[in-house]
């Protein structure tokens, strides 16, 4: 492609074509943590690095605040730095007789219109 | 003339103590952050909570970096990982905070160091334009910060997903720790990039990739020993092996050391490791706490932990592993036996993560 030269409109589209498909500037990046977005890339919450469940967590607890407060799985777990920083408040001490404190938490719906 | 000895004695030994190190007369505390917004102090000879510090504003509070020259103050992330707040042990509070965001800006962090020298605080950032209707993702970027007048020294651009800073012990090089990257060294005086050690990318005949993130910061109170866990994959096989993988900071060049263990398999596995630079051997936990020889590649013992520990640290002693991050105790064992010593109660949960515990000598 680089030595030739479009003739036609189609050859030209072509080429246009070829163009935007390899942007310069990247449109995805990686680790954008602060408005919510994942930090990694793992499979999901509760699966374990072979996509089993056994040897997960013990107990689930173990690992809500962590994945909350540094916004590992923000889809799974809420994410409270920045769209639930509210989540965990009832439960501070996180012993198991204050985690049914935990709130619930509802996707943003947008009533305006 | 047996008091005047007994007087001279007392001086002489009073002048002993002050002409020895720092290190062989002060004690080691443990400093945990936790959940809503606290940094909890404790005593690694009694291993009892001696202080339980509440910091300003939101939490949660996160990752900690001491200042080893200055041992009476320690640095702690918090206010939702927008800031950074200055802890004074000895008066237990907080007397300073760098605020990261600007009007337009939102800037997060998950990753400090303090040099070993006191003089810097550098701190990794994630910043976010915030325009109307739009946010833009920056180029993220190191901030350094000058400790003796809290100003900005400079700040250079920086690699994303960092999760783990470093610096050599001689202050002049920073080591940068990201998820699935290699190790970027930069220059602490200009920014500089020094060198690249490659990790993700080692370029082996047989290893596809190999990934390793240092989990528990505690490399200043190690000899300045970087260690942490490691996962290389065949590239024909695709098996996954969990190694130890090392730095030496007092060196100027490192070289990154990764020993290859044991087989990653589902059912009995371990996430995170340490190095013991007393004795060598590697220590995993996750679900269990493991004790393995480099040398022989075995597992020389295993417990079973009561509940998922993400981190083992070894005491800077050595004789003790202190093992969490995510839970509302920290569990002490024996570095040898790996018998439970005691769990220590932190009155909170931990938020889990890099560098939620470190260890201060003072």
């Amino acid at each position: 492609m680089k030595h030739l030269k479009a003739a036609n409109s189609k050859a030209r589209a072509v080429t246009a074509s070829v163009t935007r498909a390899t942007p310069t500037e990247e449109d995805v990046i990686g680790m954008a943590q602060p408005i919510g977005c994942t930090t990694i890339f793992n499979p999901g919450w509760e699966a374990n690095p072979w996509g089993g469940a056994s040897s997960m967590c013990a107990p689930m607890e173990a690992d809500l605040l962590s994945c909350a407060n540094l916004c590992w799985w923000p889809a799974q777990v809420p994410d409270s730095l920045q769209n639930a920083p509210e989540w965990a408040k009832g439960c501070s001490g996180m012993n198991q007789e204050d985690w049914r404190n935990l709130d619930v938490v509802f996707p943003k719906t947008d009533t305006s219109g | 003339m047996h008091g005047k000895n007994r007087l001279l004695g007392g001086v002489l030994f009073v002048l002993g103590l002050l002409v020895l190190p720092q290190t062989t007369w002060a004690k080691w505390y443990l400093l945990a952050s936790t959940h809503p917004n606290n940094l909890v102090v404790v005593d690694t000879e009694t291993d009892t909570v001696v202080k339980d510090i509440a910091l300003e504003g939101r939490g949660p509070a996160l990752y900690i970096a001491p200042n080893p020259a200055q041992p009476q103050f320690a640095y702690v992330v918090n206010n939702l990982a927008k800031s950074v707040a200055m802890v004074d042990l000895d008066e237990g509070k907080q007397v300073k905070s760098f605020d990261l965001s600007s009007d337009n800006e939102l800037v997060r962090t998950m990753a400090i160091d303090v040099n070993m020298q006191g003089t810097r605080l550098f701190v990794h950032e994630m910043p976010i334009q915030q325009d109307m209707g739009r946010y833009t993702a920056r180029d993220n970027r190191i901030r350094v910060i000058d400790l003796e007048t809290n100003e900005t020294l400079i700040t250079f651009t920086a690699p994303r997903q960092v999760m783990g800073l470093a610096s050599s012990k001689d202050g002049k090089r920073l080591y940068l720790f990201s998820v699935g990257q290699d190790i970027f060294v930069h220059s602490t005086e200009d920014g500089s990039l020094l060198d690249v050690i490659p990790l993700a990318n080692r370029n082996i005949s047989g290893i596809a990739r190999t990934d390793g993130l240092p989990l528990g910061g505690t490399y200043q109170e190690s000899g300045h020993l970087v260690s942490f866990g490691t996962f290389t994959t065949d590239s024909i096989t695709n098996q996954v092996t969990l190694g130890i993988g090392s730095l030496d900071l007092t060196q100027e060049d490192p070289e990154l050391k990764i020993v290859e263990l044991q087989p990653f398999v589902e059912g009995d596995y371990v996430l995170t490791g340490a190095l013991s630079p007393h004795t060598n051997k590697a220590y995993f936990a996750y679900n269990s706490l493991w004790k393995v020889d480099p040398k022989t590649r075995h597992i020389e013992k295993k417990v079973s932990l009561s509940n998922t520990y993400f981190a083992p640290l070894v005491h800077p002693e050595g004789k003790k592993v202190y093992c969490g991050s995510n839970w509302h105790d920290v569990a002490v064992y024996d570095a040898e036996s790996l018998d439970l010593i005691t769990k220590v109660p932190l009155g909170h949960s931990q938020t889990g993560g890099v560098s939620v515990l470190r260890f201060v000598n003072r």
